[in-house]
């Protein structure tokens, strides 16, 4: 017999309740597929269909895929850390099944960047190329960040003076983490 | 399924009745009998029902602000790409 919840995810609705719930299959399902576009597919599209064909380095592949899991796990400890300071009641466990939802929009926009940078000859000089792009990734970035205020507001159930001061320390740490993701070369950070 | 079953039993029937030949009295009786159970939904057809008119319900309370609100979270890639559009 179907339960209430169980039709609510049929209905692939993305609101609050699934970050209520979280569900750990489609959170680590997500984040994973996000770290192995970055990780293996792009060098390998790369390779076969890139300007200067590089070599498949597969420990350079496995060291990013763990750099992924790590800043994955580093991401819902920083959230779990703040969000804890400013009173809220939810676990580490809950932020680590429950943040990775949130990795949709982050899954496409690796997809779009890897795919951008190596037919980059595609997309040079075209006007329409260009404002579908333009298209796709503020669209991805609103997305995001609303994904962020709505985690803030309805999964860590921070409220007022609470919820702003969260949002700008979990800001300062994100554009901290999106740095060094970037540095070590997840070129779509994996927050 | 279900549906494709009555359809097929209901175009044998009236094969059957309009050439005249191969159906019996029993076989069509047996044919309405069919079609007679296939009306019904089962229970765990009927708690489906029910559970999509309580969702349904739920989903029709939001109006105004409410309903923009509802929108905004309930569909955030909705809202976030028709904001980039209209900023394009």
């Amino acid at each position: 017999m179907p339960i209430r919840g169980d039709l609510h995810f049929q209905r692939q609705r993305f609101n609050a309740k699934a970050f209520q719930k979280g569900n750990k299959a489609v959170s680590w399902g997500l984040v994973i597929v996000t770290i192995l576009i970055n990780a293996v597919f792009e060098p390998v599209l790369r390779h076969f269909f890139g300007i200067a064909a590089s070599d498949i380095n597969v420990l350079k592949m496995l060291e990013v895929t763990g750099l992924g899991v790590l800043s994955y796990v580093l991401i819902s400890f920083a959230f779990w850390a703040v969000c804890k300071c400013f009173g809220s009641k939810a676990a580490f466990t809950d932020h680590i099944t429950a943040w990775g939802i949130s990795y949709a929009p982050t899954a496409v926009c690796s997809i779009v960047v890897a795919l951008s940078e190596v037919f980059f000859f595609i997309f040079w000089n075209n006007a329409i190329w260009g404002m579908l792009l333009n298209f796709v990734f503020v669209g991805i970035l609103i997305w995001k960040a609303m994904l962020y205020f709505i985690y803030l507001r309805e999964f860590a159930k921070l409220r007022g003076w609470r919820f702003f001061g969260a949002c700008a320390v979990m800001g300062v740490i994100i554009l901290v983490m999106a740095a060094l993701n970037g540095y070590v070369g997840l070129k779509t950070p994996v927050l | 399924m279900k549906k494709a079953i009555t359809l097929f039993v209901a175009i044998m029937m009236i094969a059957t009745t309009l050439t005249g030949c191969g159906g019996s009295d029993d076989t069509i009786q047996t044919a309405f009998k069919v079609l007679g159970q296939d009306g019904k939904p089962t229970e765990q057809q009927k708690d489906r029902m029910l559970d999509h008119i309580l969702l349904e319900c739920n989903e029709e309370k939001a109006f105004g602000i409410g309903r923009l609100k509802e929108f905004i979270i309930a569909y955030p890639w909705r809202f976030a790409f028709s904001a980039s559009a209209v900023q394009c």
